[in-house]
């Protein structure tokens, strides 16, 4: 007992000696050590071809934009479509952010533009994935091009974004560390630098896409969003707010360069006029073109998902009730305080099915329903207006002073006398959710920028006419007439334009690169609604009284974006001017 | 067997160079003063030699409350600790402890405590089972923690049993505990009008019509013209609580014990609805506490000893597994929306809500069982065959805490009544009654494993004392979620040293590795020093008749906090799944680049300073004093605001930011006695701490005020109020504000930075954090014969709480109207009015995070007051009981603060108690 106990003693005290007199991180370092486990590092990442695919998903996520109102980052931290930001429309309540933007409450700390910070997350990713896309091993070099010509589109795309609100941006395409910290700080490049980076990606991007993608993989971008994108950027850098040397703002000196041109080059428009021809070249080998031959064919071009005529859509987000945020932007009739209305002024844009203009009185009529079944097919099949059906729940649409509908819900008054229709699906309703498409590019808008080119490059020709026409004729709508003038052609393209891709986030930046947004009722000044008055029986028709419901504020400083302060005080942009 | 113990004498005696200390079993031979602090590592020194910064309470400093955290007993009560309370639920109290204030930004601020050696959870534990309660303060107390000790360390010992015959303590008490505030929403009418002026502040058209204001006032028709209070409908004014316990202590010269059985019980305010349905339950917290302390002579040298503890907690509550959702919605429902019961006796309720009385009684009962275990065995050896002095322990522990969620849930249908006025009644259905569907697949666990083992030395040569210690310690805690545990390992050890009682030295270290840190960057070594002078044993002031005792002491030392928040392993570079993307109709996974790496990632330091002196006067004053000096540095910090966005990065955590903090405490105490009959004593407590960021990465701002350097952790910055908008013309001359379309009533705001704009960059430091800079406890006490009067009341300063949801915002999210808003801007009130005009939308600039809605958050609140009475001996010792008392008191009886519409610690949900007492303690 007595030698247990003085060996207990023993081994106890040589055991301590032993541990206390070597080294702490050898020895027991094993036991500080991370156990082995799942954590994905770059190396896996780029060890499989399947690794590989989920980094350009990834990508994807971050780095394709929809104005998907879904209240993320990926849409700028947005509960409103962009189309109440113009003379579109305007959103449902008081406390949309959209209303500040209305108000002219553009500053340097609300820039509304909340996916900045995501876009570069996205080109980093891009750039990883472009420096080491060589090796994997299981990869087939088909694969490889194919991620490549992805990761550039959505790099181009991203830098399209930008150059649209800012102008020229800092030009990144390789992976920053942190070692040296003041590489980070690249300059803003020029208008010139912006857009031919975002060509040079466009353009190998569409070198490498196929035409088409097996159906499971359908949003994938083909080559066609490409050219898409080559000739939405060079129309857009062709038009005046860039093909200048007197944008709406200079900065001094060189610095202009940033924002503009400095010089007008109408061979820019040639550029343009091409890259469009090239898309409407492209789509019959594709399998893209132009829904029609039947009535509800403009209809059927948003209401069904991946149709002939998408070129490049977006649905990262699942279907969705009713009431989500998402669809409250857009739909009206399942809830309160939801649904875009649709601006009087707008509704003008929308001509008689004979090509006349239609004659609205500004103080006012009697005869709505009169006014409204003579307008372009488009109008119905884009807008819900009084008296029109909208699904088996609603089949009439009651919007006039005093109407309640038995069976919906309190609703925030429609102020400007019509809703929005494109986009919600009418199969949608308390029970059933909706799935959003988000439509990127489709063929119609080839048309209508080649035609817009053409006609700004050599005047009205024969191929400006036959362009327009095409998107007419599908909805029934008669040919332009001839003999209009390059200024006449002008305006009537630009209105065909308009209320084609009406609420598709193309008037936005229209009326930007037209500098026309200062202008009064563009998203300047008065915004228009109707209110409805129901005429009293045997009449059957309505009477329209005109108000403006708002007044907007667009300055001119607000044509360039403001970076965000914090960017600012980092010390490498310069400021766009007036802010 | 020479050779053999000439060298263990050598290597002992290098390790006495090292350090050694006197482990508390030996107390009983030591030669010095008996009352001793306790160190955690299970040794303690007489209170005469300690230089640290250490308070300490023994468990009869806690109150007679009956509640479910121990942390809500030590509010006000231990100087250097601020305990803040956010909730008061039974079972669901949340408490955050700070030592000596907050003293960094970084993300991981919480204490380590440690029970017996062992770092465990302790809310769990009672009065009855504690011995003492210790804070380590300053850093040279702290160093021997390593990395875990910089936000100081809380040390709770569990009572031992010692030898002698069996003593028994019973106690018990029951009373009560009601609601100190409870909101005040105004009823039907009220609301009813004041909607009207809401809806026509904004534009639209009056909503109720003058006979629905009568019929609200008058209260003709309850149905269709409801008028509820919902907290009269749910709560009771009372909810019993109860505490019972029985402890053993004893035993002979080898075998000492303390034994506890404990109960508790703490009902819910909730009125009871389980005699009601079957789908229903009370809501009620009830514990079991268990404990035995066994020490056991193995032999005349080896001692065993074994702390066993357990707890098992059971809460049960009607419609949720917290009352977070029911106090929600009473707080939502407007009182007019619906009636509690329809004429048809269904429950009332629309699409927006359910009906809160009818959750409570239909849609079944939630149960939370936690339990909590500690062990520990510990083995002590002595060497003094070696040398006198020298003995070595090891010490193992399993700690475990274990939550699980049952439920049995169901829903059932509400109904809307609408009368179309001509008679015609018609109820719409709401909601599906269901089933009771059970599930029990939820739990939450945090387990730490330990072994220690050290060496102790204590001897005294001549006038010498040494106290000394060396050891290693290894600890690995396993948290629910975590795929890896949290592993520390170290050497740790002391030596102090005291001359003629007068002078003492003391070192510290401790050596530590955590598995936070890469290889080779694991490891770091946190010293100490402090130096002690009892003054009042030198000759000069000896023979003094004021002051009795006067000790100096100064330490300095380092320690680390090795918290890392969220993110582990920030040392290598991860990819992580980030979001998915639709192709066809198939979601796939995408995935990203992480945090970017940070390979040199270490823990943030503490460099701390501290000068104080303990003193005695007139054998009847005794006053400490302690200032600190606080300098924490390697904060981990993201310089996110100073990388350009366009390196696309999740930018890393560095370890750049640096803290000031600075403080002292004070405690003075008053002994008197007036006569053989008359005792009473008086302790003050106000402690005090400051601190400053110094350092942390942020962007350059336009604006000085705009920086977080140079002011205090988390200070809020928020936009000014300077008035109400009068009138057009003012709100047309003022700066424009951004938020919202300004009218005459709504709130003006400053222009700090002159831009002519009112927007983010106006926000300005103004005010404090939650977290009171200065706590003071006062504590009085008064016996007369055998009556005994205790108060301890509770107070903070420099601090701000924030008034902001449905509480206090009127009509905001469809929500119902407080009393405070009654004194709103109207064009008649306009003078005297202190609320912003009302508005029945959403209105961004009034409700924002500004000065209008912060209050000052200090308060004076009378924790406890107890008046006992303790049986003459000659009555009761004939039953053979020893002592016996009789007692009530009252808990958080009173506050006087600032804030008036809420209770300044809690602001919302379940509500702060006042509980009463009547309890009763014999010892046999």
């Amino acid at each position: 007992m007595k030698i247990l106990v003085k060996l207990t003693k023993l081994t106890i005290i040589f055991s301590i000696i032993g541990l206390l007199t070597t080294s702490c991180e050898d020895m027991m370092g094993n036991f500080l050590d991370k156990p082995p486990g799942v954590d994905v590092t770059e190396d896996t990442i780029f060890s499989t071809q399947i690794n590989v695919e989920s980094f350009l998903t990834g990508i994807y996520r971050n780095g394709m934009y929809a104005d998907i109102p879904e209240w993320t980052q990926r849409n700028g931290n947005r509960e409103y479509l962009i189309a109440s930001m113009t003379d579109e429309g305007e959103c449902p309540a008081a406390w949309y952010g959209c209303n500040n933007f209305n108000r002219g409450g553009m500053t340097v700390t609300n820039n509304f533009d909340g996916v900045w910070n995501h876009r570069w997350i996205a080109i980093r990713s891009i750039n990883i994935l472009l420096d080491r896309i060589d090796q994997v091993p299981d990869a087939s070099q088909e694969y490889k091009n194919q991620a490549i010509g992805q990761a550039k589109f959505i790099r181009a795309l991203c830098y399209f974004e930008m150059f649209k609100r800012y102008g020229g941006v800092p030009i990144v395409n390789f992976r920053f560390n942190l070692d040296d910290p003041e590489s980070l700080k690249i300059p803003r490049a020029t208008i010139e630098e912006t857009v031919n980076f975002i060509l040079e990606d466009a353009k190998a991007a569409a070198n490498l896409l196929p035409n088409k993608w097996p159906s499971q993989y359908t949003g994938k971008i083909t080559k066609g969003a490409a050219l898409m994108l080559i000739s939405r950027t060079l129309l857009y850098a062709a038009s005046p707010l860039t093909n200048t040397a007197n944008p709406p703002l200079s900065l001094p000196g060189e610095d202009n360069k940033l924002i503009c041109y400095g010089n007008t080059d109408n061979n820019r428009w040639k550029l343009a006029a091409d890259a469009a021809k090239a898309v409407i070249d492209w789509a019959p080998g594709a399998g893209v073109e132009l829904l029609s031959g039947y009535d509800k064919a403009y209809q059927d071009v948003w209401q069904i998902p991946d149709n002939k005529e998408i070129i490049l859509s977006v649905k990262f987000q699942p279907a969705q009730a009713y009431n989500s945020t998402m669809w409250r932007a857009y739909n009206n009739f399942y809830h309160p305080q939801a649904g875009l209305n649709v601006n009087q002024q707008w509704v003008e844009k929308y001509e008689k099915k004979d090509g006349t203009p239609q004659i609205w009185n500004r103080n006012g009529g009697d005869n709505l329903t009169q006014l409204y079944s003579e307008l372009d097919p488009r109008f119905d099949q884009s807008i819900a207006y009084n008296g029109c059906y909208w699904n088996p729940d609603f089949p009439v649409i009651t919007m006039w002073e005093g109407a309640v509908a038995s069976n919906q819900p309190p609703l925030v008054g429609n102020k400007s006398g019509a809703w929005l229709r494109k986009f919600v699906p009418p199969t949608m309703n308390r029970t059933t959710p909706g799935f959003a498409n988000w439509y990127l590019y489709r063929l119609a808008e080839a048309y209508l920028n080649y035609a817009e080119a053409i006609n700004e490059y050599s005047g009205p020709v024969q191929e400006a006419y036959a362009a327009v026409n095409i998107i007419r004729n599908r909805v029934g709508m008669p040919n332009l007439p001839a003999g209009l003038s390059k200024e006449q052609f002008r305006e009537r393209v630009r209105n065909e334009r308009d209320v084609e891709l009406a609420f598709e986030e193309h008037r936005m930046w229209d009326t930007y690169r037209w500098v026309i947004a200062d202008q009064n009722e563009v998203l300047n000044g008065d915004t228009w609604g109707i209110k409805i008055y129901k005429q009293d029986p045997p009449s059957t028709e309505f009477t329209y009284v005109y108000y403006v419901y708002e007044k907007r504020t667009f300055t001119t400083n607000m044509y360039r974006i403001p970076f965000n302060q914090n960017e600012i005080n980092k010390g490498y942009l310069i400021q766009n001017p007036g802010w | 067997m020479k050779n053999k113990s000439y060298k263990f004498r050598h290597i002992s005696l290098f390790f006495i160079i090292w350090m050694t200390t006197v482990m508390v079993t030996r107390s009983q031979e030591s030669k010095t003063d008996s009352s001793a602090v306790n160190f955690g590592y299970n040794y303690s020194i007489p209170e005469w030699m300690v230089t640290r910064s250490i308070s300490t309470i023994s468990s009869d400093n806690l109150d007679n409350s009956v509640t479910s955290h121990l942390g809500t007993k030590l509010l006000g009560r231990v100087p250097g600790l601020t305990v803040s309370q956010t909730s008061n639920e039974p079972g669901l109290e949340s408490i955050s402890l700070f030592s000596r204030g907050v003293g960094t930004f970084g993300p991981g601020r919480d204490m380590l405590i440690i029970v017996d050696g062992f770092e465990s959870a302790y809310d769990q534990l009672i009065p009855e089972e504690i011995e003492t309660i210790s804070l380590l303060k300053d850093a040279s107390a702290t160093s021997m923690y390593g990395m875990r000790g910089a936000n100081g360390v809380l040390i709770i010992t569990t009572k031992k049993g010692k030898a002698g015959p069996l003593e028994v303590n019973v106690s018990a008490q029951t009373g009560f505990e009601s609601p100190q505030r409870l909101p005040d929403f105004l009823n039907s009418y009220d609301y009813a009008r004041l909607y009207n002026e809401a809806l026509i502040n904004d534009g639209l058209s009056a909503q109720y019509t003058n006979s629905d204001l009568g019929a609200y006032q008058s209260g003709s028709d309850p149905y269709l013209y409801p008028d509820v209070n919902w907290y009269n409908e749910l709560l009771r004014n009372g909810a019993p609580v109860s505490k019972y316990n029985v402890t053993f202590t004893g035993g002979r010269q080898d075998f000492r014990y303390f034994v506890l059985l404990g109960y508790l019980n703490r009902s819910g305010i909730y009125k009871k609805t389980a005699d009601k349905t079957d789908f229903s339950s009370n809501s009620d917290y009830n514990r079991f506490n268990i404990r035995s302390n066994v020490e056991i002579d193995l032999s005349n040298r080896l001692t065993a000893m074994i702390n066993l503890g357990a707890s098992l907690a059971n809460k049960k509550n009607p419609a949720g597994y917290n009352t977070d959702n029911i106090f929600n919605m009473m707080s939502m429902i407007p009182p007019n929306a619906f009636p509690v019961y329809n004429p048809n006796q269904s429950y009332g309720g629309n699409s927006l809500f359910t009906n809160p009385w009818g959750d409570m009684l239909e849609t079944g009962s939630y149960g939370t069982n936690s339990r909590a275990f500690q062990s520990m065995i510990k083995l002590r050896y002595d060497l003094d065959m070696i040398t006198d002095g020298l003995s070595i322990f090891a010490a193992a522990s399993f700690n475990d805490r274990f939550t699980s969620y049952s439920s049995k849930s169901r829903t059932y249908s509400r109904y809307t009544l609408t009368d179309d006025g001509s008679g015609n009644i018609e109820y719409k259905q709401f909601g599906e009654p269901t089933s009771l569907s059970a599930s029990e697949s939820q739990f939450n666990q945090w387990r730490n494993a330990g072994f220690q083992s050290y060496f102790n030395y204590q001897n005294n040569f001549g006038n010498n004392v040494i106290e000394s210690s060396l050891g290693y310690d290894l600890n690995s805690n396993t948290l629910q979620g975590e795929r890896t545990n949290f592993k520390h390992l170290g050497v740790n050890g002391r030596f102090s040293y005291a001359h003629d009682t007068k002078y003492i030295g003391e070192i510290s270290l401790g050596y530590y590795g955590s598995n936070g840190y890469k290889r080779g960057k694991r490891f770091g070594f946190f010293p100490g020093m402090s130096i002690g002078w009892i003054a009042s044993n030198e000759s000069f002031l000896k023979n003094n008749s004021v002051i009795d005792y006067l000790k100096l002491k100064a330490s300095i030392g380092v320690s680390g906090n090795n918290a890392l928040g969220n993110q582990r392993f920030m040392y290598d570079q991860y990819y992580s799944a980030s979001g998915s993307y639709i192709y066809g109709n198939t979601s796939l996974q995408g995935y990203r680049e992480s945090t970017i790496a940070n390979p040199d990632l270490t823990w943030e330091k503490k460099k701390e300073i501290n000068i104080g002196f303990n003193s005695k006067f007139i054998n009847t004053i005794d006053f400490n004093f302690d200032v600190f000096w606080q300098n924490r540095y390697d904060i981990l910090a993201s310089p996110e605001s100073m990388i350009p966005q366009l390196a696309g990065m999740w930018t890393p955590q560095l370890n750049v930011g640096k803290v000031n903090n600075k403080g002292f405490e004070a405690q003075i105490g008053y002994n008197g006695k007036n006569s053989k009959d008359l005792t009473y004593f008086a302790e003050l407590n106000i402690w005090y701490a400051k601190n400053k960021i110094t350092n942390i990465p942020e962007a350059i701002k336009q604006d000085q005020y705009q920086f977080r350097e140079g002011r205090p952790v988390d200070q809020p910055f928020l936009l000014q109020y300077t008035g109400f908008f009068e009138n057009e013309s003012e709100v047309n001359n003022s700066p424009y504000q951004i938020f919202d379309v300004v009218q005459p009533g709504d709130l003006k705001y400053k222009d700090q930075n002159d831009d002519g704009v009112v927007d983010e960059l106006d926000t300005y430091p103004i005010g404090y954090t939650n977290i009171p800079e200065l706590t003071m406890g006062l504590n009085l006490g008064l016996q007369y014969k055998n009556v005994y009067i205790d108060a301890f009341l509770q107070g903070v300063m420099n601090r701000s709480v924030y008034l902001s949801g449905l509480n206090f915002h009127a009509f905001q999210n469809d929500g119902k109207i407080s009393s405070m808003a009654l004194n709103r801007w109207t064009s008649a009130t306009h003078a005297t009015a202190d609320y912003p005009r009302l508005s029945s939308q959403n209105n961004s600039n009034n409700y924002r995070y500004s000065t209008f809605w912060q209050r000052d958050g200090s308060f004076l609140s009378f924790r406890n007051i107890e008046i006992g009475y303790n049986i003459p001996n000659k009555l009761i010792n004939k039953i053979g009981i020893g002592e016996a008392t009789l007692f009530v008191n009252g808990v958080n009886l009173f506050k006087f603060d600032h804030v008036k519409i809420a209770d300044p610690e809690i602001l919302t949900g379940y509500p702060a108690m006042s509980q009463y007492n009547l309890g009763l303690k014999i010892k046999f």
